[in-house]
C-alpha cells in the first residue's frame, strides 16, 4: 500500500520536475527584467496579463506539442509544407529578426551581470562571444545546459521574497482578474513586452522540434500535454511572484527598474547582503542558458524551412549556412551590446516587446496549421478542443495586434493620445 | 525546359481563347520507373471549382499561357484520379529521399521538359536559386551567383503523400546499410520509422548497426515493442550489447525479456564488460573447430552455418573443453586437400597474436594494427576462447561519427 502511494508521489514528481524546470527556466534575464520593470512602475495593473497569458501559453505550447508529435516535423517543415516558399519565407524573416533581439536582450543580461560587479561589458561580451560560439559549434552546451538549467531555479526565491514582502492577497487576486487598458503609451509598450516575454516566436518553434527531437509518440501526447501546462503555469507563476516582490518593495517606494542593480535590490529583504551575488547568479545562468539555445534553434529553423543542411553534428564544410547563420546572431548581438550608447536594460524590454510585435504573424500560421490538422495526420479533434485552441489563439492574436497598433500609433503620433483623452475626460 | 514554380497559376485558355481557369496542380503516375509523364493537371475555374483534365488535352503547354485543344464546353471534367502523385501537394516543398547522395533534401522547384515526346517531370531543383524562382525574383542574382543544383528524377524517392511504402522500400533496399542510414538519420524519427519498419528485419537490423547511438535510442522508444524487438534480435550481439546497455533501464529490461535464451545468455555475458575492453567489443558469433575435423567435414560445416555469422576469415579451432589451438584461414582451408586433418594446416596458438578480456580499447588496436588483423580471439585466463574482435568494432572507435 505504502509502495502504492510512494509510486504515485514518484510519477507526479517526474512529471512535474520538467515542468518546474521548463516553466521556471522560460523566464529569461529579459523575462526577469520586464516583469520587475511592470511590477515597479505599474504595480498590479499588469496582473491581469499574466493571467491572460497563462492560458495563451499553454494552449500554443500545447498546439506546438500536438503538431510536433503527430506530423513528427518542425514548425517551419510544416510552414514549408502546407503554406508554399512565399510564406515560409515571412514566418523565417518574422522569427529571424525576434530571433535577432532576443539574443541581443541575452547578450545584454550576460553584460548586466558582470556590470553588477563594474566589470565593463567591453572586456566580457568579446569574450563570451567567442565562449559561446564555441560551446554551440562543438555542442558541449548540451553538458553545460544542465548545470544552468538548475541555476536558473534560483528564480525560486522570488516566491518566497514575494511572501516575505507582505502583498494584500486579496488585491492581488482581484488585479488578477481586472483586465485593464488605460490609455498610455508606457503601458501598451509594457503590456506588449511581458506577452513577448511569455510567448515568443522562438518558443512556439523550440518545443515543436523539442518534441519532435526527443522522438515523443503519439502514445506520450497525454502525459506530454500536462507537463506543458505544468509548465505553463510555472512560467507565469514566477513572473507573478517577481511582480508582486517588485511592486511591494520597490514600486510602493517610488522606486522604478532601470538596471540590473535596482531589480538586484527586490530580493534585499528576503536575502540581505547576498541579493546582488545571488541575482546575478541566476541572471547570468539565464542569460547564458538562452545565448546558447536561441543562435542554435533559429539557424536550425531557418535551414529546416529552406533546405539547408543543419544540426550540430554537421562538420562546418556540410552546413556553412547553418553555421554562419548562428555566427551573425551571435556577432551582431555583441556588436550592439558593445555600442557606447546602448543601455542595456532597455535593450532587454524593447526586445521583448518587438517579439510581442511579431509574435501574432506566427500564432496565426500556428493556428491555421492546427486546423489543417487533418490533412497531415492529427487525430480528429472534438468540437470543444476545436473552439478552445481558436478562441484562445485568436484571442491572443487580435489582443497582441490590438495593441502593437495603439502602441504604434501613439508613439509615431503622441498628439493624438492627448486629444483622445481630452475627448474622455 | 520548364520550372513547375513558372508553370503554377498560368491560365489555362480553352480552343476558342475562352478562360477556362488557372492550373493549381500536376498529376503524374505514383509508382515511379523512368522520367513520368505528366497525366492531368488541376484546375481552379472563377468560381473556385477545382477539377481534373487530362493532359492529352492541352495542345500548348508554356509559362505563358496554356491552351487547350478543345472548348470548354465539351471538356471532359475528371473527378476521380487514383493512384497519382500531386507535384505542388506532394512534391513541391516536400523533403524527398536523394538515393545517389545519401541523403534527404527539400524540393525547391521541379523542372519538366520532354521526354519520348511526352511532356514528363525531368528532376528537381534544391539549390538557393530553386528558390529565388519560385519567388519570381531570380533576376535578383544577376551575376549568376548561385547555381542550380538539379536531382534527376530517378535518383529521387519521395516519403511523403500517397506512396505505399513497400514500394518505397523496395527501391531504398538497393541502397547499402550505412547509406540507408544516413537517411534515416536525416529524416524524423517518425519518418525514420516507418521506413525503417518498412524494411526485412535482416535489412532493417543492418540500417539499424549504422545508426547514431542516440537515435538508435530514441528509435527503440518510439517503435512499438514489436518491431523494435523483432529487428534488435537480428543485430550482431555485440551490437545489440551496446545498444542495451544505452537504453534506460526499462527499454532494456523489455528488450533483454524478449530474447532468446541462447541469444540471451550469450548477450548477458558480454553486458558484464565494460565497453572499452576488448571483451566490450568482441561479438561471440564465431566458426569455431576440433583439430581431428578433416577440411572436407569443416566445409560442409561452414555451409551449414546460419547466416548469423557476419564474417568468416578464420575458423578458430579449440579443444573439446574451448581451450584455444589455432586458428585456420579460409584460403588455407579451401586449397588443403579435403581430407587432410585441421590441425596440419592451422596455425597454433603459440604463432598467433591473441587479445585478453580484459586489455584496453588502445591496446586492441595496436595488436590488431600492429599484426595486420582483421578479426582477433579474446581469450579468458584459462586460454578459453570467448568471443572475436572483428575490425569495424574497432574502426567505428576510431572515427566514430562516419
Amino acid at each position: 500500500m505504502l509502495k502504492k502511494v510512494w509510486l504515485y508521489i514518484l510519477i507526479f514528481f517526474s512529471l512535474i520536475g520538467p515542468a518546474i524546470i521548463s516553466g521556471t527556466a522560460n523566464n529569461d534575464a529579459g523575462g526577469i527584467s520586464t516583469y520587475a520593470f511592470a511590477g515597479s512602475k505599474f504595480g498590479y495593473l499588469l496582473l491581469w496579463v499574466l493571467v491572460a497569458n497563462l492560458i495563451t501559453l499553454g494552449c500554443t505550447q500545447e498546439i506546438g506539442v500536438r503538431l510536433g508529435i503527430f506530423t513528427g516535423k518542425g514548425l517551419a517543415s510544416l510552414i514549408r509544407e502546407r503554406f508554399g516558399i512565399k510564406w515560409t519565407l515571412l514566418a523565417i524573416l518574422t522569427l529571424f529578426v525576434a530571433n535577432l533581439a532576443v539574443t541581443t536582450s541575452e547578450f545584454a543580461g550576460l553584460a548586466a551581470a558582470f556590470e553588477l560587479y563594474g566589470i565593463s561589458k567591453y572586456f566580457t561580451i568579446p569574450i563570451l562571444a567567442v565562449l559561446i560560439w564555441f560551446a554551440v559549434f562543438k555542442g558541449s552546451f548540451k553538458k553545460l545546459e544542465k548545470i544552468f538549467l538548475t541555476i536558473s531555479m534560483f528564480l525560486l526565491v522570488y516566491v518566497v521574497s514575494a511572501f516575505m514582502s507582505q502583498p494584500d492577497w486579496g488585491q492581488v487576486i482581484k488585479s488578477g482578474f481586472s483586465p485593464n487598458l488605460p490609455l498610455d503609451t508606457a503601458y501598451f509598450f509594457t503590456l506588449l513586452g511581458i506577452m513577448g516575454t511569455t510567448i515568443t516566436p522562438w518558443g512556439q518553434f523550440f518545443i515543436q522540434s523539442y518534441v519532435v527531437d526527443k522522438g515523443m509518440h503519439p502514445r506520450h501526447y497525454k502525459a506530454e500535454r500536462i507537463i506543458i501546462y505544468f509548465s505553463a503555469f510555472f512560467t507565469c507563476f514566477i513572473a507573478a511572484m517577481i511582480m508582486i516582490t517588485t511592486k511591494n518593495v520597490l514600486f510602493d517606494h517610488g522606486l522604478v527598474v532601470d538596471s540590473a542593480e535596482k531589480a538586484a535590490m527586490a530580493l534585499k529583504p528576503f536575502l540581505g547582503v547576498m541579493a546582488k551575488n545571488i541575482f546575478a547568479l541566476g541572471f547570468l545562468a539565464a542569460s547564458l542558458l538562452g545565448a546558447f539555445i536561441l543562435p542554435l534553434t533559429t539557424a536550425y529553423s531557418v535551414c529546416e524551412a529552406l533546405g539547408f543542411e543543419h544540426g550540430i553534428d554537421k562538420k562546418m564544410s556540410e552546413a556553412p549556412i547553418f553555421y554562419g547563420l548562428m555566427g551573425v546572431l551571435i556577432i551582431f548581438s555583441a556588436v550592439i551590446i558593445l555600442l557606447p550608447f546602448a543601455s542595456l536594460f532597455k535593450i532587454m524590454i524593447s526586445a521583448q516587446v518587438l517579439n510581442g510585435l511579431l509574435l501574432p504573424i506566427i500564432l496565426v500560421f500556428l493556428i491555421l496549421l492546427l486546423n489543417k490538422g487533418k490533412q497531415m495526420g492529427l487525430p480528429e479533434m472534438s468540437k470543444k478542443e476545436k473552439v478552445f485552441y481558436n478562441i484562445v489563439s485568436w484571442e491572443a492574436i487580435v489582443r497582441l495586434t490590438v495593441v502593437s497598433f495603439l502602441l504604434i500609433l501613439f508613439t509615431l503620433a503622441p498628439s493624438l493620445l492627448e486629444s483622445i483623452k481630452r475627448l474622455f475626460i | 525546359m520548364l520550372y513547375l514554380s513558372q508553370i503554377l497559376n498560368t491560365k489555362v485558355l480553352d480552343s476558342a481563347d475562352k478562360k477556362v481557369g488557372k492550373l493549381v496542380d500536376i498529376l503524374i503516375p505514383a509508382e515511379n520507373g523512368l522520367y513520368p509523364q505528366l497525366n492531368y493537371i488541376l484546375i481552379k475555374n472563377r468560381k473556385g471549382e477545382e477539377f481534373y483534365l487530362s493532359f492529352d488535352k492541352v495542345e500548348n503547354f508554356s509559362s505563358g499561357v496554356i491552351n487547350l485543344k478543345t472548348q470548354i464546353e465539351r471538356l471532359e471534367k475528371i473527378t476521380e484520379t487514383p493512384g497519382q502523385l500531386f507535384l505542388t501537394r506532394d512534391v513541391l516543398d516536400q523533403q524527398i529521399v536523394d538515393m545517389e547522395g545519401a541523403r534527404v533534401v527539400r524540393v525547391n522547384d521541379l523542372k519538366i521538359g520532354v521526354f519520348n515526346d511526352k511532356m514528363s517531370v525531368l528532376g528537381i531543383d534544391i539549390s538557393f536559386r530553386g528558390i529565388l524562382r519560385a519567388l519570381g525574383v531570380e533576376f535578383f542574382d544577376i551575376f549568376d551567383f548561385f547555381k542550380v543544383e538539379l536531382i534527376d528524377w530517378r535518383n529521387i524517392q519521395p516519403v511523403n503523400g500517397h506512396l505505399k511504402l513497400d514500394t518505397v522500400a523496395k527501391k531504398l533496399n538497393k541502397l547499402h546499410p550505412a547509406d540507408l542510414a544516413n537517411i534515416v538519420e536525416d529524416l524524423g524519427v517518425k519518418q525514420a520509422s516507418n521506413l525503417v519498419k518498412s524494411l526485412d528485419k535482416e535489412a532493417a537490423a543492418k540500417v539499424f548497426e549504422e545508426i547514431e547511438p542516440n537515435l538508435q535510442q530514441t528509435m527503440v522508444r518510439y517503435l512499438d515493442a514489436d518491431s523494435a524487438i523483432k529487428i534488435v534480435q537480428e543485430m550482431p550481439d555485440d551490437e545489440l550489447v551496446d545498444l542495451v546497455k544505452s537504453l534506460p533501464k526499462p527499454e532494456a529490461i523489455k528488450i533483454l525479456s524478449h530474447l532468446q535464451k541462447t541469444e540471451l545468455s550469450a548477450v548477458q555475458n558480454l553486458l558484464r564488460y565494460s565497453d572499452d575492453t576488448a571483451g566490450g567489443l568482441m561479438t561471440t558469433v564465431f566458426v569455431s573447430a576440433r583439430p581431428e575435423w578433416t577440411a572436407e567435414k569443416m566445409i560442409t560445416e561452414i555451409k551449414n552455418l546460419s547466416d548469423d555469422v557476419r564474417i568468416l576469415l578464420y575458423i578458430y579451432v579449440t579443444k573439446e573443453n574451448g581451450e584455444y589451438c589455432g586458428s585456420v584461414s579460409l584460403r588455407r582451408l579451401i586449397t588443403a586437400d579435403k581430407n587432410t586433418l585441421l590441425q596440419d594446416i592451422m596455425k597454433p596458438y603459440n604463432d598467433l597474436a591473441v587479445l585478453y578480456l580484459s586489455q584496453d580499447i588502445n591496446e586492441v588496436i595496436d595488436v590488431m594494427t600492429k599484426y595486420n588483423l582483421y578479426t582477433a580471439a579474446v581469450l579468458d585466463d584459462n586460454k578459453k576462447i570467448l568471443g572475436i574482435v572483428t575490425i569495424d568494432d574497432v574502426m567505428r572507435h576510431l572515427k566514430p561519427n562516419a
